[in-house]
């Protein structure tokens, strides 16, 4: 008879390996993608015609949203603010929270989300969908990596689209609280902008940008990593892309807390 | 011709975002790697506590520069702060900007009038920034020795923040305060209070105020009285004819001086006990109108009988 401590043990053990099964399959996944960077330098390692289908997708599609959402998200956090603000006859510091709050984690923030539901979702679709076709497979029989001919066209336009739209959505936000600042508050246009310009500069304005290609490479390598990971049939097809969603948006909060605390470190 | 769409539309796009973020950029500090700025430098011999890098730099009121650096002296164990102050700020009618070496000698000549740093609250925040303003008594002596740090093209003296000034006032009034012998000035309180205590409880004491009362009430009767029996009018008539009646009488008595000393004794004495026994009966009538205006006071304004002849 195996006494309980056994019996915990050799659970803890099975445990571990599947855990060590479930971190291998992400990581040779990552090492793929990595391993098949080298092609973007190669003259023909991109393929121009997905890479600009996808940054139409991931850019242009997704910019009246991204910016209806963006200035939506300013409107409140400009409320918000003035509300609490306007107790101590501080309106004019709306100006600082707004600009501060969507440049350095709303704006990359929201914009993630917005790619998370409309690209990652996508892209795990899609490459589920190939999988139940075998079209994968049949590359795989040409002799073309998959990773490499798949995901990069994804990773590069998702790399370049999301900080442009987190820019757009950036401007579009301060709009939001700079319309709060004069509709809600009175304050002069004058004053709100210039308060504005006064305390945000450009590094702020950067750390949010290079937080948004970050979550652009979360969200494409999650979103590629359970479309391959797809089963072959339709089901599969809608599991895989809820959970690329899903495991999409808490990488992103994960890294966003990471950066904000590393960004604390020296001084923003 | 659908690819070409596809092509303008990621064109719009790719170069829309990245004209929005150079423009953001600029609007936000790029421009200021642009601007001419001139680095001067300032210490302080107390806490800093609320600046910090990126501080605002004011000339009285005017923001014109930023902190750009906050050292330690640890031998003067004072702070050092290098400010820069943007060149665009100072012009002569608005017109022509100050170069570097103009502003350092405009700010040379300033610091001579009185011109000093000083550290100030910017909101209830909490946080400081450096106002440069002119003390009203200039005191060219400083606390701390003046020195440039290796960027800085002047140096700038400082004087206490407000703060300071306002703690040191209360620390001397407090100080003073506490010398006061608030023990020794309770106990003579307290001993007055007996004493006030026991005068207050002298039987004498309270018969006077008993009388003072009596005799104020009195007073207040016969003020009364005086109210009802004269009005103001009346008041004004009678001392009129008073002051006439006083005039004659004066008028009398100089002439009867006059006349007695050009008097022939002898050839007028009778004449005089003639006088004399007028006198007489002059005196005992004013005795009688006396004793009737005694009797009854109208009788100056209405005569015998007063208003009952009305």
């Amino acid at each position: 008879m195996k006494s309980n401590i056994q019996k915990g043990l050799i659970k803890l053990a099975f445990d571990f390996r599947n855990f060590r099964k479930k971190l291998h399959s992400p990581l040779e996944f990552i090492g793929a993608v990595s391993g098949a960077l080298p092609l973007l330098f190669r003259k023909k390692g991109l393929r121009k015609k997905e890479f600009r289908y996808y940054l139409d997708l991931c850019g242009t599609q997704s910019l009246p949203i991204t910016l209806l959402i963006t200035f939506l998200m300013g409107c409140v956090l400009g409320i918000q603010a003035a509300l609490q603000l306007t107790k101590f006859g501080a309106e004019i510091f709306t100006a600082d929270l707004v600009g501060f709050a969507v440049l350095k984690e709303f704006g990359p923030l929201m914009v993630a989300i917005i790619l998370t539901g409309r690209a990652g979702s996508a892209f795990a679709a899609e490459l589920g969908t190939m999988k139940v076709n075998e079209e994968i497979s049949a590359l795989e029989t040409m002799g073309i990596r998959p990773v490499g001919y798949l995901v990069l066209p994804k990773l590069v336009a998702m790399v370049i689209a999301m900080p442009l739209l987190t820019v757009f959505g950036d401007i579009a936000g301060i709009f939001g609280g700079l319309v709060i600042g004069i509709t809600v508050l009175d304050l002069p246009f004058a004053a709100y902008w210039s308060r504005t310009v006064d305390v945000l500069d450009g590094i702020t304005m950067m750390l949010g940008v290079f937080k948004s290609v970050v979550f652009a490479v979360l969200i494409t390598v999650a979103g590629c990593y359970y479309g391959f990971r797809s089963s072959s049939d339709a089901q599969g097809v809608g599991r895989s892309a809820t959970q690329a969603v899903v495991t999409s948006i808490f990488y992103v909060i994960v890294a966003d807390a990471v950066l904000t605390v590393l960004y604390s470190f020296i001084g923003y | 011709m659908d690819e070409n769409r596809q092509n303008i539309r990621l064109g719009i796009f790719v170069a829309g975002g990245l004209l929005l973020l150079l423009a953001a950029l600029f609007f936000l500090g790029l421009s200021s790697l642009f601007e001419k700025k001139v680095v001067v430098n300032t210490a302080f011999d107390e806490s800093v506590q609320g600046l910090s890098v990126g501080s605002t730099v004011k000339y009285r009121g005017v923001p014109v520069g930023t902190v750009s650096g906050i050292s330690i002296d640890p031998e003067n164990r004072i702070i050092e702060v290098e400010m820069e102050i943007n060149l665009k700020h100072f012009s002569t009618n608005g017109k022509n900007a100050f170069s570097g070496d103009d502003l350092i000698k405009y700010l040379q000549n300033e610091v001579r009038s009185g011109l000093r740093c000083r550290l100030e609250f910017a909101g209830i925040t909490g946080m400081k920034y450096v106002d440069l303003n002119y003390a009203e008594k200039i005191d060219m002596h400083t606390a701390v020795e003046p020195r440039l740090t290796p960027k800085s093209q002047l140096f700038l003296p400082s004087r206490p923040s407000s703060f300071t000034d306002l703690s040191a006032t209360m620390i001397t009034a407090l100080d003073t305060i506490s010398k006061i012998p608030f023990a020794r000035i309770g106990e003579d309180l307290q001993h007055s209070l007996e004493k006030i205590t026991e005068i207050v409880s002298d039987p004498a004491i309270r018969s006077t105020l008993a009388r003072v009362s009596g005799a104020a009430e009195r007073i207040e009767n016969i003020v009364d009285n005086l109210e009802r029996t004269f009005d103001e009018q009346q008041l004004v008539a009678l001392r009129n004819d008073l002051t006439t009646s006083l005039k004659t009488f004066r008028t009398l008595t100089e002439e009867l001086q006059q006349q007695s000393q050009h008097l022939d004794i002898a050839g007028t004495q009778s004449d005089l006990r003639g006088l004399m026994f007028q006198l007489k009966e002059t005196a005992e009538s004013i005795q009688a109108l006396a004793d009737y205006l005694e009797t009854d006071p109208q009788a100056v304004l209405y005569g015998k009988g007063g208003r009952d002849k009305e």
